[in-house]
């Protein structure tokens, strides 16, 4: 039935998108699938996870650029007992509580000051700004060709207690800047 | 030639290898059906298993479109050489990826189709859901299998199951004929032994006992009835022996007693002859006179009495008293020469004579004119008793019954045999006088 919805929103987002923005609109759609799919192949350590119902939070941080698709994407579903929940900070002072980070323009342009303020947070950092991964974010959306690859940097994730899947890392460019 | 012909070594051998083949077939039928059974299984098993890996890795690739991936994972089953296609589908339903590249649409379906995994088409189909754990379905895995390994494995089993079947056969048939002589040697010794005694009608051969079983029961059976019968036929040789002796020893004691009889006869005939003649001399030549002188000095003394003197009368009476004193004298010798002849024929109480008659009607007749009575009167002597015809010792007029009077009847008898010889007025006059000369009644005849 989720699938079912996920599916008809996917559709709906798709058709309203379709004309206006093209392309781009896709590409978001495909990113904020990315991020909801991100929560089946990362595991955040228990003392970040308040009780086993509380929401797994997404947050966008600076501009967003799902619109509602991320919304209607991670409507309904859950991980294990936990819900998802969307949310979006102006300043990343106001990231209380978040599982799933993505940093939009133009704060993604300076990643390094909000990825230290975040540091060691166990909050999945996600950016398409250029070079994020070697910059000490976790996850960057690569656009090659209409594609969107992925980039990984472990040594963060490791920092923060985060465990990314083998399979996820599989699928991905591991990224490791300290060359280890 | 039919079953039931065959000798008993054949067909005891042949039962142990049909028995041993028809086992073998059995089993060999029944491990078939549980192998082909398990090998479905362990083969649709094996398929899930597989599906599964490979599912459990492609959830990355399909959650992150990583096309290039997903068909490195599917094209790992490059090694399985039984798999005839390998499908992602994403959550749509879309091909996602594909193994082989370019596989014919014909094993690829458009649209994935149930969970599970079943037997189709000549192949082995399943439908895998790619699902991370705990979280949405990414899509499905489609895997067709044909069903090579099991015919090769089948042809395998197959083949060794025929050399095995082939070589227990044989070993069963070598076996078979070691082992069947325990059983059919005793029961050829035993029909050879009877065969050799039907043949010579030897019944003192003995069939060999070759253990200690039931055969061996039978042929101790077999060899003290073969005994039984050997005694048996001694005893008969010898009661036949024993019986002929006793034949011709009872033969010549029989010819000793007919030669004994013959004499007797010879005897009787002339005691016959003598008693004729005795009697003619009795009643002719002694009691004729003295009953003439009698009877006449009886008339002298009735009719001229009163003639003659007291001395002429006292002299007749002593000479009727001579003459009856005369005749009791005689009548006295003749008493004595019957109780002879009485023991001599009847064998019975001594001047007893037993006289018998024809009829019942003739006994009747007798006793209404009371002439037997006559003779059951007289003191020493005769008693005539009449007899029913069947007992009839007549050989002579017994068909005739207007001579079979009460006259007649008096001829036979144990006196018949005498009196026999005789017949009409002479044997009339024989009895006669015999009679009134015995009696002192005159008899009416």
């Amino acid at each position: 039935m989720a699938l079912l919805r996920v599916t008809a929103a996917l559709l709906l987002v798709c058709a309203a998108r379709l004309g206006a923005q093209g392309a781009r609109a896709s590409e978001a759609q495909v990113k904020a699938v990315f991020l909801f799919n991100f929560a089946q192949f990362v595991d955040w350590p228990p003392e970040a996870v308040p009780d086993s119902q509380a929401p797994l939070v997404i947050g966008i941080l600076g501009d967003d650029p799902f619109g509602d698709f991320l919304d209607a994407t991670v409507r309904g579903e859950h991980r294990g007992a936990r819900p998802f929940a969307v949310r979006r900070f102006q300043r990343v002072e106001d990231i209380t509580r978040c599982d799933i980070l993505f940093i939009g323009r133009p704060l993604a342009d300076r990643p390094e000051e909000i990825l230290a303020r975040l540091k060691n947070r166990p909050i999945l950092t996600v950016s398409d700004a250029d070079q994020f991964a070697e910059r000490g974010g976790m996850i960057h959306f690569v656009t090659d060709r209409s594609r969107i690859r992925l980039q990984i940097n472990p040594e963060p994730a490791d920092a923060a207690h985060l465990t990314i899947s083998s399979k996820l890392l599989r699928v991905a460019e591991v990224i490791t800047p300290s060359g280890r | 030639m039919a079953l039931r012909d065959w000798p008993i070594k054949q067909k005891m051998t042949a039962m142990l290898v049909l028995i041993s083949g028809l086992v073998l077939l059995l089993t060999s039928a029944a491990f078939a059906g549980y192998q082909y059974w398990y090998l479905r299984q362990a083969t649709r098993d094996a398929l899930s298993v597989r599906g599964r890996i490979i599912a459990a890795n492609s959830t990355a690739s399909l959650a992150f479109s990583n096309v290039a991936d997903a068909r490195e994972l599917l094209s790992a089953l490059r090694a399985d050489r039984h798999i005839v296609a390998a499908v992602l589908y994403d959550k749509g339903g879309n091909v996602f990826a594909a193994y082989p590249a370019g596989v014919a649409g014909d094993v690829v379906p458009a649209l994935p189709g149930p969970d599970g995994y079943r037997f189709e088409g000549g192949r082995l189909i399943g439908f895998q859901p790619v699902e991370e754990a705990g979280s949405q379905r990414l899509g499905t895995l489609y895997l067709a299998s044909d069903l090579e390994a099991i015919y090769d494995t089948f042809r395998l089993s197959g083949v060794i199951g025929l050399a095995v079947m082939a070589v227990a056969l044989l070993a069963a048939y070598l076996v078979s004929r070691v082992l069947q002589g325990t059983i059919s040697q005793p029961i050829l010794a035993l029909a050879e032994t009877a065969q050799v005694v039907s043949t010579r009608q030897d019944y003192s051969v003995r069939a060999p006992k070759l253990g200690q079983d039931e055969l061996g029961a039978l042929t101790d059976a077999f060899n003290q009835m073969l005994g039984r019968i050997e005694d048996q036929n001694r005893e008969l040789r010898r009661y036949a022996t024993e019986l002929e002796q006793r034949v011709e020893a009872r033969t010549h004691e029989l010819q000793q007693s007919n030669e004994t009889l013959r004499r007797n006869a010879a005897e009787l005939l002339a005691a016959n002859q003598e008693l004729d003649a005795f009697a003619y001399s009795v009643s002719h030549d002694l009691r004729a006179p003295l009953r003439s002188i009698d009877g006449f000095s009886q008339i002298l003394l009735e009719d001229y009495g009163a003639q003659l003197d007291e001395a002429g009368q006292d002299s007749l009476r002593r000479v009727r008293t001579a003459s009856q004193r005369m005749a009791t004298l005689i009548d006295d010798l003749l008493k004595l020469f019957l109780g002879g002849l009485c023991a001599l024929f009847g064998g019975g109480e001594a001047g007893h004579i037993r006289l018998r008659g024809r009829t019942s009607g003739a006994q009747r007749r007798v006793q209404g004119t009371n002439r037997l009575g006559k003779f059951q009167a007289c003191p020493f002597i005769l008693r005539a008793q009449v007899i029913p015809p069947a007992q009839c010792g007549c050989q002579h007029h017994c068909d005739d019954n207007s001579h079979h009077d009460q006259r007649r009847s008096m001829f036979y008898g144990p006196m018949g045999g005498f009196l026999r010889r005789f017949h009409g007025d002479a044997a009339k006059s024989i009895l006669f006088q015999l009679m009134a000369g015995l009696c002192a009644h005159r008899l009416p005849f």
